[in-house]
């Protein structure tokens, strides 16, 4: 057989692509597109969510807070209709417009949350002109995980990274913003997140410091495990927390995790709606859904985060936290630690 | 090729073998492991089990991420070759206008780092309206490994050189026949390996596929978003299902479009 | 080509021109080019400024940061290109060299480590590399070494074994495809003239694989110099480069602009070591 394509199927082939590509959106049915952390929508709440709703809930799991910016930022927020993200984060996000905030009508379980995280406007970051633009679903402390074997007695403060003692067995985690923030703390700076030009050039020559007397900067929980196994670690700063901790014990490490005295940064994951929401009721569905005891208990057991639904152990209320807030200007720590790193 | 002396034939055997060591350590390792049970992320060498395996028939987010994957590459491979084929026919043939320029441009999705690639096409699919979905992956990917399958293709078609398609010309071929008879056997050999290059890019393309798909996953974004918490046992079992069926899948193409003693190797 | 005399005027060729027209400029040179023009912009509060300016470039230029980093990434891909190469040539001629089944066999061999995940060989990889990786502990066990090498661990070394490692069959195959291109009536005559495999090889075989080491090169610069995993994976604290400060003008820095002109930079060093390379293949032909 001959191909035979003459210029009316070319034409009317070229002509029906577009309508192609559109068409598997039109007739489906309702549908959730979620943007998610591995271990925020778990295969079996998920299943549990379509079966009550009727709906498709559709879950792309995301690596670093790099690539939801770029996603969501790419895209004008149509990509997706709600997504995790961190209070310091969420600020870009709703400075560009990117967010919908939420209806508290529709989310009966944020009655139900742990007391700390029931008035949504003492959470910082969550609320801006008395619109609540995130629910708080999930946080940790950043503290310091400490091989028992190698370390002794127990650190209690992050000056032990600048400890030539232990030169070469520290992992550091890769982040500017961070880092800079806890060297702050370490230093005795009031406020880590907006620090002054003087400032900020007395810690950048302290991170190089930190920098030589470090093994690696590493990205996810698991690199840190990996390098914990194959290298003689004796410190971690666990941008991770509990979460860490599990898997490290897990893997059966003698480890221990310790929020230093000068106070730990925490994080706060929360779920926010983008401004290309399709359907609003359905993504205020799906956030209520998760602050169910049931699943928060389960978060808890699966990954060692911290839920706002159940009490758990992540950072008791004697511990000293710092939440995580937008800092003074993210592209110019961004930029320093990019020195950092570029100093031989 | 030529006739080449014992030892130099058993030099070039150990030299491959070397290279086959480095290649292949980082494959054995999760192979391996995919047979022994796994306790608290230690391999218990004492107690093959298959447990991997079992825990993988019921993971269905991967399995269809894995589906999803292979319906990419395929598709980008195969139109890459097509576009490619139809390109260097077009840019091979003496002067063209901008030939130079237009070479760079097909170049310049490859040469470009992944995220600058996946946020234009990104941005420009916003613009157009197009709805992100396996589709839009599939034509990223397909710009993507365009550049390889074009170069690798133009580089044969100049070395079947034009004496060949002159003659074939001259007794009176139409172009059709010219390109059936002269150029597509002669470049049989360069499509299958340009197709199996383009495969394995598509295969573990990560960032640009995440910047342009809408909700579906493919394989590598779904490893990337769980080494937050970490790999599960079953994607050893996973790594050593997919190398196995796609290294029959190799073997197939080229028993079936290669066959050994027609091929004019020697 | 195929197209001659009356035909280069026909319907065929004219599809054919439209579409080796339109298809890059519609899916590459358009979206590219118009995400490139930020690179002009500039960031102003966390906003993008449509300002046409040079002030990014400048940046690039004046900062102490940027050039010794990109020189040291060039340097190390240039690495990664030659020791691909070295190490992949003389699989290249085994595979050039060898008939039927075997060749296919080999080739095979050659192409399987490409379809497993990136993502899971590094993982490998560092863990045999690793201080109390396999690696170390083989040599320990062996009684090659006293104590654990450093070698490997954590540095540009170990990005450079890497990277090697990951990308030895993109060098492999173009030398391959372009060894099988020499015509064997041109081997015939050179050993009926009386030369050794040793002159044949020296000066008809290597000369004639040029093109193909070329583009081998090419391959493997490109691929490792956009590369921002496995520098970060394997790398440790010396393990910066070029491609992880493009990344990072993205997500944390948000400095999409500048992270444009980056961009455009390493494109234009990527553009350069290609035509490069095609003028040292030009001069070969």
């Amino acid at each position: 057989m001959t191909l035979k394509l003459n210029r009316r199927t070319a034409l009317s082939l070229a002509l029906a692509a577009p309508a192609i590509l559109s068409s598997s959106r039109a007739f489906a049915a309702k549908e959730l597109r979620v943007m998610a952390w591995q271990g925020y929508a778990d295969d079996d709440w998920v299943k549990e969510f379509q079966d009550q709703t009727g709906a498709k809930a559709n879950v792309l799991f995301i690596g670093t807070d790099d690539e939801i910016w770029a996603k969501i930022k790419g895209s004008e927020g149509k990509d997706f209709d709600v997504f995790a993200v961190n209070t310091a984060q969420l600020q870009r996000y709703i400075d560009g417009g990117l967010t919908t905030p939420h209806d508290l009508s529709k989310l009966p379980n944020q009655k139900e949350v742990l007391p700390r995280f029931q008035d949504l406007s003492k959470v910082k970051g969550v609320m801006r002109d008395g619109k609540v633009h995130s629910i708080p679903f999930c946080f940790d402390s950043i503290g310091i995980i400490y091989d028992k074997d190698k370390v002794n007695p127990a650190p209690d403060t992050f000056e032990i990274f600048w400890d030539p003692k232990y030169k070469g067995k520290i992992l550091a985690y890769d982040n500017g913003e961070h880092n800079f923030s806890f060297t702050a703390l370490t230093m005795g700076i009031e406020d880590p997140f907006h620090l002054t030009e003087e400032q900020m050039g007395k810690i950048k020559e302290k991170l190089i410091a930190l920098k030589s007397n470090v093994l690696s900067f590493y990205t996810t929980p698991d690199e840190a495990l990996q390098l914990y196994k194959s290298n003689d670690v004796a410190l971690i700063w666990a941008n991770y927390g509990q979460q860490q901790v599990k898997a490290m014990k897990d893997a059966g490490a003698n480890i221990e995790y310790v929020n230093p005295k000068e106070g730990a940064l925490a994080w706060l994951d929360t779920w926010a709606m983008t401004s290309g929401v399709q359907d609003v009721d359905l993504a205020e569905a799906w956030v209520n859904f998760l602050l169910q005891k049931k699943i928060g208990q389960q978060l808890s057991e699966r990954t060692g985060f911290g839920n706002t639904v159940v009490e758990t152990g992540s950072a008791g209320a004697s511990d000293k936290l710092v939440w995580l807030d937008f800092v003074e200007d993210p592209t110019k720590r961004s930029d320093l630690w990019n020195e950092v790193k570029a100093q031989p | 090729m030529m006739r080449l002396p014992g030892y130099a034939i058993g030099a070039l055997w150990a030299m491959t073998g070397v290279v086959f060591l480095l290649l292949y350590s980082p494959l054995v390792i999760p192979i391996v492991s995919s047979f022994f049970a796994i306790t608290h992320g230690e391999v218990q060498w004492h107690d093959p089990s298959l447990a991997s395996y079992a825990a993988l028939t019921a993971n269905a987010g991967i399995l269809e991420a894995v589906g999803n994957t292979l319906i990419v590459g395929f598709s980008a491979s195969v139109l890459s070759i097509v576009c490619g084929t139809l390109l260097a026919i077009h840019y091979c043939g003496g002067k063209s206008l901008g030939r130079e320029a237009m070479q760079f441009a097909i170049y310049l999705p490859f040469l470009m780092p992944p995220i600058i690639t996946g946020l234009s096409l990104l941005i420009f699919f916003r613009e157009t309206g197009i709805p992100r979905s396996l589709m839009t992956v599939i034509v990223a990917h397909t710009v993507f490994v365009q550049a390889l399958t074009y170069r690798t293709i133009v580089v044969r078609l100049q070395s079947i050189g034009p004496e060949m398609i002159e003659a074939s010309t001259d007794l009176g071929a139409s172009a059709w026949q010219t390109f059936i008879h002269i150029i597509l056997p002669n470049l049989a050999s360069t499509l299958i390996g340009a197709g199996v290059l383009s495969f394995a890019l598509s295969f573990d393309e990560t960032m640009i596929t995440l910047l342009v798909t809408g909700t579906d996953s493919t394989l590598p974004i779904r490893l990337w978003a769980m080494m937050r918490l970490g790999f599960s046992p079953d994607i050893n079992a996973l790594v050593a299902i997919i190398l196995a069926l796609t290294t029959l899948l190799c073997i197939l193409a080229v028993r079936l479009l290669l066959p050994g003693e027609a091929q004019p190797a020697e | 080509m195929i197209f001659v005399g009356s035909a280069k005027n026909g319907f065929w060729p004219r599809l054919l021109a439209t579409f080796a027209y339109g298809l890059p400029v519609l899916l590459i040179v358009a979206p590219l080019a118009s995400f490139l023009a930020y690179s002009f912009f500039r960031m102003e509060g966390g906003q993008i400024v449509a300002d046409l300016s040079f002030g990014n470039y400048q940046r690039f230029f004046t900062d102490a940061i940027f050039i010794p980093i990109l020189w040291r990434t060039c340097l190390l891909c240039l690495a990664v290109a030659a020791l691909t190469i070295l190490i992949g040539f003389p699989v290249a001629f085994l595979l050039a060299n060898l008939k039927g089944r075997r060749r296919y066999l080999v080739l095979l061999m050659v192409l399987v480590p490409l379809l497993m995940s990136y993502i899971i060989k590094i993982y490998a990889i560092r863990s045999i590399l690793g201080g109390t990786g396999f690696l170390n502990r083989f040599l320990l066990w062996t009684g090659l070494v006293d104590a654990p090498l450093t070698l490997f661990v954590f540095n540009l070394n170990a990005v450079l074994l890497t990277l090697t490692i990951l990308l030895i069959p993109f060098a492999i195959l173009p030398i391959f495809l372009s060894l099988e291109r020499i015509p064997r009536d041109l081997i015939e005559a050179s050993s009926d003239l009386g030369a050794s495999s040793l002159q044949t090889f020296a000066r008809i075989i290597l000369p004639l694989s040029v093109p193909g080491i070329v583009t081998a090169a090419s391959f493997v610069f490109v691929l490792a110099i956009g590369d921002f995993l496995t520098p970060q994976m394997v790398g440790g604290q010396s393990g910066f480069t070029f491609g992880r400060i493009v990344y990072s003008q993205f997500g944390t820095a948000f400095n999409w602009p500048f992270g444009a002109a980056l961009a455009t930079i390493l494109g234009l060093v990527a553009i350069a070591v290609i035509a490069a390379g095609s003028r040292l293949e030009a001069r070969q032909r």
